[in-house]
């Protein structure tokens, strides 16, 4: 068979295996087995080699060792209540503005995007905490999903993040090493924060029945003490970021050794919150293995799949499809970014991440793109892979825990306008590259 | 008068071969792994014998290439071939002092053979003969893939030349040498190639050695450190081999195994030619960002005491191990009186001959 | 059968409670490696590996856990529209097709793999050079487990048809 029909092939199986409900990751798995041994004649000894051989390469890839230890702190610092602190003084603080409550939801998400990277702990902490708040102030529905799951999600890209180490741990290129990413990632995670906070407070100010301020009556602290909770609560998370993307950028430790540092920090930080219990320690390694262990079989069926993708020259394909195509660059890179998109309306980021990367690579490094430019464009896109229906998990977490007055046609409607914000910030990325870059450049120095 | 003297031996088993040899019609098609990724020059090595097998053979036999982490990450490309999952990988033969220490002994020895050193040992020495009985073990068919020349030293933030320097100093480099480098003092961390870069600009390593000033340029390690200590006694010739999984070999018909031979010998051949002139502009390119200092005479003695031991421990260990080295050793033996009486005479250049400078 | 799949999910249940543990004496070890080296100038020559080991065998050795909690993500969103009794077939069709071929291969190889490094007493290629052929075992029994798993799955599934109260449920 042609390396072209096998490409094919190969998609449209995954394409239609993966609604059968089963692990993305052994699916993924099934479909490399299968179509290597069309490949290679039905030779199973060398192909099983192959995997069991690139499985040890995974068992031993140094860089995935931040994965256990970044999902680790995050779970320590989710059950120390430290965003509850955060989210009481800016709802007290910020309550008598238009929006005032939603500007409260982006600004304490931000700032627990930088200090964890689990999507599915910062949504379920802001649907439980802030959901029912935005309700009983008569926050219109749409509106008040679509800030939870957008912000919620910011986790994933602002550093530390789960993402980042994964495509660091895929590319093994200097430009685009965990660093680097880290650096340059916190610009783009940013300005998609203001994003949303603009959007919000424009919206809410025109139209005050989307995000009504809250009574008068119920805003009974001073300035003062407004200031002094707000600085109280801020101060633990704040030392935290200092400690791991510090040490990160002050070129003290590599990430694995900040995620150790992170972990330490957070530690601690329980500890002086009085919330350090060996039962909360035993239950936050259970937590931590479970969702190493669904990213990590993830990785295994990923590099699987691609590793057959690319034996059986998928890899090629693909690229002489795309720059065959005498068109400009840029053309090829909106077609690269609407597959991304397109992906990740259905499946996971991590596998979209395994599949794409060792494909796309190449071809933007062909076309002259700076790869840590491009890694951060893939990664800003797949954010929005948890916002795009029909699966997008941070819609499904947020239903999951939100009160049942909020339906999933609301959810919907009101995750549109914030998918739409992605996409100009991704826009943004592209016009101004320096955005993704000077951070990078200012501190490493390539 | 005296009968003809050290004709080449291999004409009588081509004779017997020629008759028998036919151009063969069926095509093949080989995967080649290898630890290195595409930024590499070793890559531009591989990339080289694929392209001359290929054109040799009018394209019957096509070897594609899939660099580090594509089908296997760099440290399983030995499984890989042997179990055959790829035809064909690539490397630098240290890479498998874990499966066996005699590896080290095919790639670099410190103090070891130099480039001349390596092709006489293994083309006439029986060097090759041992290479393949090594690899043998393994399923695996082996060659000689090309080799870079001397490696420079060490770049380095601390400028060590005296012994006492490399007390404490934290340092990269692979093979014996990490050893040898720890049991005097400095720490070693084994750290894969890609990890380098990072680790010195950060500070967690002082000094680390990579590969030939060409190999080493795009690492842009001048760009993060002060020094270069030279000379580079770890490494005085860098050599790499092809592995080729036994059965595929066997499955080549006569010519295409010829082919595949000769295409090793030419990579060889060149890949030394190559790399030694695009070590002239390395080295312009490197003045300026990075000063080269020298060890004292002292100190590379002592290096070469340490060597020495270290190195006798390990043949008192390992019979393999024994077995090749003796023979290295046996080589560098018999050929010191000629390359004593010969030298002297490279003018490099003329004009510094004249004015009294003497280089080897 | 049922004992069969109610022993596998104990042993799984147990070996992925205690290697979820491991987290902790990784977090230890790369902070002593860090402290040691800014603290006191004197990195160890084992850190480094020592870190990728427990990370591998903290994973490795949890992957059947996860599947026995259902943790490893799927998209079920059509799987759950069916009826019970569809969806239990479809899932013992699926487990017999993609998961005990899949999974079941690679376990055997990575036992073959495991053994080939016993067979040649591999070490790494490093100064410390620690054994490699314990922690080739641990990933084959990781593997192990995880086929296992899915067996109790199957066996489970196979066990709900077959009880008359099924559609009761
Ligand atoms: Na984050
Ligand atoms: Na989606």
């Amino acid at each position: 068979m042609s390396p072209e029909l096998l490409t094919l092939l190969m998609f449209l199986t995954l394409i239609l295996c993966i609604p059968l409900g089963h692990p993305l990751a052994i699916t993924l798995a099934a479909v490399a087995m299968l179509f290597g041994l069309i490949d290679n004649g039905f030779n199973v000894p060398a192909l099983l080699d192959l995997f069991v051989n690139n499985n040890w390469g995974i068992f031993l890839n140094y860089t995935l060792v931040a994965i256990p230890l970044f999902i680790f702190m995050a779970q320590i610092l989710d059950r120390s209540k430290v965003s509850e602190a955060l989210f009481d003084a800016l709802y007290r603080s910020m309550g008598k503005v238009r929006g005032g409550l939603g500007l409260a939801v982006i600004v304490v998400s931000t700032v627990f995007a930088a200090t964890t990277g689990i999507i599915g702990a910062s949504v379920v902490a802001m649907g439980l905490m802030a959901g029912p708040a935005l309700l009983r102030r008569g926050y219109d529905r749409g509106m008040s999903a679509g800030i939870i799951c957008s912000s919620g999600t910011l986790g994933i890209l602002i550093p530390p993040s789960i993402m980042l180490v994964v495509y660091g741990g895929l590319t093994g290129l200097k430009e685009t090493s965990v660093g680097n990413l880290f650096a340059g990632a916190i610009l783009p995670g940013l300005v998609l924060s203001g994003l949303y906070l603009a959007y919000v407070a424009i919206r809410c100010g025109i139209n005050p029945s989307l995000g009504p301020p809250i009574p008068a009556e119920e805003d009974t602290l001073t300035a003062g003490q407004k200031a002094a909770m707000i600085l109280k609560s801020f101060l633990p998370p704040f030392s935290l970021i200092l400690l791991v993307m510090g040490t990160i950028l002050a070129g003290v430790a590599t990430p694995t050794e900040a995620a150790a540092m992170g972990g330490l920090g957070a530690l601690i930080l329980a500890l002086v919150n009085r919330m350090l219990s060996w039962e909360i320690i035993a239950q936050s390694c259970v937590s931590t293995l479970r969702i190493t262990c669904m990213i990590m079989l993830l990785f295994v069926g990923g590099k699987l799949f691609s590793v057959v993708f690319l034996s059986i020259g998928g890899g090629d394909v693909v690229a002489d499809l795309l720059l065959g195509m005498d068109v400009s660059p840029y053309v090829v890179l909106a077609i690269m970014m609407a597959v991304v998109f397109f992906l990740g309306m259905f499946i996971d980021w991590a596998a979209i991440l395994l599949v794409t990367v060792p494909i796309f690579t190449p071809i933007a490094m062909d076309l002259d793109f700076n790869p840590l430019w491009f890694a951060m464009l893939v990664c800003i896109n797949l954010q929005t892979s948890f916002l795009t229906p029909p699966f997008g998990y941070a819609l499904f977490y947020f239903k999951g825990v939100a009160p049942p007055a909020y339906t999933m046609g609301d959810i919907y409607k009101g995750i549109v306008p914030f998918v739409a914000i992605q996409i100009l910030g991704l826009i943004l990325m592209v016009v101004f590259p320096g955005l993704i870059t000077w951070l990078p450049a200012l501190f490493f120095g390539n | 008068a005296r009968e003809k003297f050290g004709a080449d031996q291999r004409h009588e088993e081509v004779k017997k071969e020629l008759r028998t040899i036919k151009p063969s019609k069926e095509e093949f098609k080989w995967k080649m792994v290898m630890p290195w990724t595409e930024g590499l020059l070793f890559y531009d090595m591989a990339q080289h014998f694929a392209d001359t097998v290929a054109l040799a053979s009018g394209g019957r036999l096509e070897i594609k290439l899939f660099p580090a982490g594509s089908l296997v990450g760099a440290m399983e490309s030995f499984d890989a071939v042997s179990k055959g999952s790829a035809q064909i990988g690539h490397d630098w033969p240290g890479y498998w002092k874990g499966k066996n220490e005699a590896f080290v002994a095919f790639a670099s020895v410190p103090f070891g053979l130099d480039t001349e050193g390596y092709n006489i040992w293994l083309y006439e020495r029986g060097g090759l003969k041992m290479m393949q009985d090594l690899y043998g073990q393994y399923n695996l068919y082996a060659l000689p893939g090309g080799n870079g020349g001397q490696e420079m030293g060490l770049f380095s933030n601390k400028k060590a030349t005296k012994m006492t320097d490399f007390k404490g100093l934290r340092v990269r480099t692979p093979g014996w040498y990490m050893d040898i480098m720890n049991s005097l003092g400095a720490s070693v961390t084994p750290l894969p190639g890609g990890e380098v870069y990072l680790a010195l600009e950060r500070g967690v390593i002082d000094a680390a050695e990579f590969s030939t000033p060409a190999m080493n340029y795009p690492m842009g390690f001048d760009e993060i450190t002060k020094y270069v200590i030279e000379p580079g006694v770890h490494q005085p010739s860098v050599q790499c081999a092809f592995f080729i999984n036994k059965d595929a070999w066997n499955k080549l018909p006569s010519d295409l195994k010829w082919i595949v031979d000769t295409a090793a010998k030419e990579t060889q051949l060149w890949s030394t030619a190559w790399q030694e002139n695009l070590n002239i502009e390395a080295i312009e390119r490197f003045k300026g960002k990075v000063e080269f200092v020298r060890m004292d005479d002292e100190t590379i003695t002592s290096f070469a005491k340490r060597t020495k031991e270290y190195l006798d421990a390990l043949k008192a260990k390992y019979p393999d191990v024994k077995k090749v080295l003796d023979s290295q050793d046996k080589f560098r033996k018999d050929f010191a009186e000629w390359r004593e009486i010969r030298s002297g005479v490279t003018p490099w250049p003329l004009d510094d001959y004249i004015a009294g400078k003497r280089t080897q | 059968m049922r004992k069969i799949a109610q022993a596998i999910d104990a042993l799984n249940e147990n070996t992925g409670y205690y290697s979820s543990f491991l987290v902790l004496p990784l977090l230890a070890v790369v902070s002593y490696e860090v402290i040691m080296r800014y603290g006191f100038n004197a990195p160890t020559t084992w850190g480094f590996e020592a870190t990728t080991f427990l990370y591998g065998v903290h994973f490795v050795l949890g992957l059947g856990y996860t599947h026995k909690h259902n943790g490893h993500v799927a998209i079920d969103v059509f799987e759950a529209r069916l009826a019970s009794r569809t969806r239990t077939l479809l899932r013992i069709v699926v487990n017999l097709l993609i998961f005990i071929p899949t999974i079941g291969l690679i376990s055997i190889w990575s036992v073959i793999y495991a053994s080939t490094a016993w067979m040649q007493w591999e070490v790494a290629s490093s100064s410390w050079a620690p054994p490699l052929y314990p922690f080739k075992t641990l990933m084959a029994i990781g593997f192990v487990l995880l086929f296992l798993q899915g067996i109790a799955k199957l066996i489970q599934d196979f066990h709900s048809l077959n009880q008359p109260a099924f559609f009761g449920e």
